[in-house]
């Protein structure tokens, strides 16, 4: 895929870390960026891609472009940058959501008449929240990555922070194709940075805990029960962060995979430079390891054993002052810690699910792109599908980069575990959803590109549908449900004739003239089927079909489209969970989180 | 709020198990034409501080197995015991208020209130029981900061992930401090991170909580090796139980 218009000179890319949860921002922020590259290089065909929490803005031009004007539009687009990440920041600051849980801290000082530890309380949190964000704003502004496609010169630049990478673009027949890499180039730049910034906040954590833990040690009966209400809200903090590890845990994960088979991808590219990036800065944080996390996570569960201990203990009346007035100053302090970590965490929330693709950028949603078909004599064919949708304060990836095809005649079948996406897929397939990005052939016409009504015409004529639910009209006998299709197609009569030929070779013959209510669970699948088949389809979809029948009745409604299969070669996609009906078919396609998973 | 109705007290000591299913018989359109028998004669007991996974294929029986052990069906014979307790034995008013008090529910599609904020579903419970708001509030709070979402309190479901919104209903269940954690594929609709995330969370609370037992069903082989035990139905009746820790 080319980013650009193959006339034009050559083309400019920008990738920016943004914040989706404050969309019209980011709206705003590229509304400026298209009339800066109107105005600096005179640009054309700007898109505006997106690839998980990043944005990627493109645009052509088709004049040389002098190292002036490059480096004006640099400093330009920074300047808007700049602005962008300020703006966000005092959005961050108005949230008072940070830290809801201070009522217990609050009421126990003035139990103790130490009001004034109140004050230390909201001067950690301001402190510990303001070092978090500058890290977070550094993290940004170092993501931040310029590319340069410039055809007739030498070489092509990627500007990061602080390096230029050149890529020769060797001969005219050889021409590196740099949007290749532009996925891999992005995640690894921001994981260059995220993981030492998360390396030294886990660290500083992994510090303050065994700080606080030897303290802990000397508390016995230095304090009063006034204290208990506080000592089990900060194991709940503690326990907030826990959870919270996870989600770090599966973030630097994936930025450290990223990053090992980014020097894969990256070897087989001539570039001095790039090779000197990958050997001083790529190589070594790919060894990063996840072991500190489960450190930390081992000392937060011995810090909350300890602190559930001291509440079961025995507790005197008299309280030494000195003693807990340093207790409170370490909790304060940890507290303020563990909320600014957590603020870090969120912060990158969509970072696991970051896509990478071996040929071309796997953006999630790609304002120009054209497909072809690659296997010319498939039924069904899918080209890069994604689809995705923002959910509250997260985005879920549905499908991530689906390429796969189905031969006439084939029975496949899906599988996956739930939430993975396979009925989705299969949605796309049969033409009853879009997509973010991508393509769905149908005898090499793409389903996504089509008009609504050609679309629902080729559902109607080509396909045939079995539901788990079953979807018979409850107030039409057996009959007249088969009959349903071929009334709305307006086929002939002499299909018509097959209607009953069709139920008793189902096995609801002697039912034909009864309503959906009183046939079985079984009984109503076959009709499901009966349904799906009478038209005489092209496919047939099914999405679990045995999934509302016992497993007796399942084996024998999938034996009868196994023997349909067999019979009449017609084309089958089957949706399920369950492994074992996927010997029924020819081929299993396993899909897991949005991806198709080779065995 | 409750009026004069008995509370329920688990009476049985900490040795004895928490649930104690006998003989238990389950039809639908029990002496008709179409009667189904969906529970026959199951039987096991679930000592405290247990993970249970019930498995077994489309239609078994499990959901049933779980509605009725919940007190949300009812069976057509033999007994089941939750904490010394018969539950076949105490009034329709009796169950609803022993249910709110001991058992905590946990569903596919969190079935949380969309108008509500996470904050205010988790309080519910807790007002039912007679809590004041204040105190409701800070104990849910607290609640929600332990299971990660200290910073969304205020968000409602639809602002949150599928993840984000299970935490909730897990706070949400278990803010009344319950023995009993019923959960009916409560990863079913997340992704297999999320899932392994929120099995964790449940493996925790056990830990932490030694005193609780929790009932998952579900059909994925791989949520329930993450269990201490497998009780897999087939056909309405117990096919196998095998303890994995």
């Amino acid at each position: 895929m080319t980013l650009f218009n193959s006339e034009a000179y050559g083309s400019f890319t920008a990738g920016i870390l943004v914040d989706w949860n404050h969309e019209k921002r980011v709206n705003k922020l590229h509304k400026l960026m298209k009339k800066d590259f109107k105005k600096h290089i005179k640009g054309i065909d700007i898109s505006n891609n997106r690839i998980n929490t990043f944005v990627v803005s493109s645009v052509s031009f088709k004049k040389d472009i002098s190292k002036d004007q490059r480096k004006e539009l640099e400093l330009q687009l920074h300047k808007r940058f700049e602005r962008y990440s300020k703006e966000l920041f005092n959005t961050y600051r108005n949230n008072s959501d940070h830290f809801e849980n201070e009522k217990v801290y609050t009421e126990t000082f003035k139990s103790y008449d130490i009001e004034y530890m109140n004050s230390l309380m909201n001067e950690n949190r301001t402190r510990a929240i303001n070092n978090v964000e500058t890290m977070i704003e550094h993290l940004i502004g170092n993501a931040f990555v310029c590319i340069w496609d410039l055809h007739h010169n030498e070489s092509s630049k990627i500007i990061l922070k602080d390096r230029v990478i050149k890529i020769p673009n060797g001969d005219k027949n050889n021409h590196f194709e740099i949007t290749s890499i532009i996925d891999e180039l992005i995640i690894t730049n921001f994981g260059l940075n995220f993981l030492p910034f998360s390396d030294n906040l886990i660290h500083n954590m992994d510090l303050l805990c065994i700080e606080y833990m030897e303290f802990l040690d000397k508390f016995d009966n230095k304090v009063d029960k006034r204290i208990l209400p506080m000592l089990r809200n900060f194991i709940g903090v503690l326990s907030g962060l826990q959870e919270n590890i996870k989600l770090f845990r599966r973030q630097l994960s994936r930025v450290i995979d990223i990053l090992q088979s980014t020097m894969n991808e990256f070897s087989n590219v001539y570039s001095n430079d790039l090779k000197t990036w990958i050997e001083n800065d790529v190589e070594g944080l790919s060894n990063f390891s996840t072991e500190k996390l489960n450190r930390l996570d081992n000392k937060l569960v011995g810090l909350k054993e300890k602190l559930r201990a001291i509440v079961k203990n025995n507790y005197e009346k008299s309280t030494d002052i000195v003693f807990l007035t340093e207790f409170f100053k370490k909790t304060i302090l940890l507290k303020a810690e563990v909320g600014a970590l957590i603020l870090w965490i969120h912060r990158f929330e969509d970072i696991p699910s970051f896509t990478t693709m071996d040929s071309g950028i796997a953006f999630e949603r790609v304002e120009k792109e054209i497909y072809t078909p690659i296997y010319n004599e498939a039924i069904l064919e899918t080209n890069k599908l994604f689809k995705m949708y923002r959910r509250g304060n997260s985005s879920v990836y549905v499908l991530r980069g689906v390429d796969m095809k189905i031969d006439k005649g084939e029975f496949v079948v899906i599988r996956g575990p739930s939430g993975s996406g396979k009925t989705t897929l299969l949605n796309l397939l049969s033409g009853l959803d879009d997509a973010d990005r991508g393509a769905v052939f149908f005898n090499n016409e793409n389903l996504l590109a089509m008009k609504d009504s050609r679309r629902t015409r080729i559902r109607r004529d080509h396909y045939g549908f079995i539901f788990q639910n079953y979807a018979l009209i409850p107030h039409l006998t057996a009959y007249e449900n088969t009959r349903l299709p071929l009334d709305l197609s307006g086929l002939s009569k002499e299909l018509q004739s097959g209607i009953l030929d069709l139920l008793k070779d189902v096995g609801i013959g002697e039912y034909a003239n009864n309503r959906p209510a009183l046939l079985s669970g079984g009984q109503m699948q076959r009709l499901g089927i009966a349904r799906a088949l009478i038209a005489k389809p092209d496919v047939i979809f099914a999405d679990e079909p045995t999934g509302d029948l016992d497993i007796e009745t399942a084996v024998r409604i999938m034996d009868l489209l196994k023997k349909y299969h067999e019979e009449t070669g017609i084309t089958i996609v089957l949706v399920t969970h369950n492994k074992d009906f996927v010997r029924y078919g020819d081929r299993e396609i396993y899909i897991k989180d949005g991806q198709i998973i080779k065995n | 709020m409750t009026g004069t109705i008995t509370r329920l007290k688990l009476k049985n000591t900490e040795n004895m198990p928490l649930i104690r299913v006998n003989s238990l018989d389950k039809k639908y359109n029990e002496g008709k034409n179409n009667e189904v028998h969906v529970l026959k004669s199951i039987e096991f007991d679930i000592p405290r501080g247990q993970m249970i996974a019930i498995m077994g294929p489309s239609g078994c029986g499990k959901t049933t197995l779980l509605n009725v052990v919940g007190g949300l069906d009812k069976y057509s014979s033999g007994s089941i015991n939750i904490g010394g307790n018969n539950i076949g034995e105490i009034s329709e008013r009796e169950m609803t208020n022993f249910r709110l008090d001991n058992i905590g529910f946990i569903f596919q599609l969190f079935n949380l209130f969309d108008s509500q904020t996470a904050l205010e579903n988790v309080t519910l419970p807790l007002l039912l029981q007679g809590y004041s708001p204040d105190d409701a509030i800070e104990k849910a709070k607290m609640m929600l900061q332990e299971v990660g979402l200290g910073d969304r309190m205020n968000h409602l479901p639809g602002e949150l992930s599928g993840g984000q919104q299970q935490r909730v209903a897990i706070s949400r269940a278990l803010i009344t401090e319950p023995l009993l954690i019923l959960g009916d594929e409560p990863t079913g609709d997340l992704d297999s991170e999320t899932s392994a995330d929120i099995m964790k969370l449940f493996q925790r609370t056990i830990r932490e909580n030694p005193q609780m037992s929790i009932v998952i069903v579900t059909h994925s082989q791989t949520i329930a090796e993450q269990c201490d035990r497998i009780l897999r139905i087939e056909h309405g009746k117990v096919a196998s139980d095998e303890v994995l820790k």
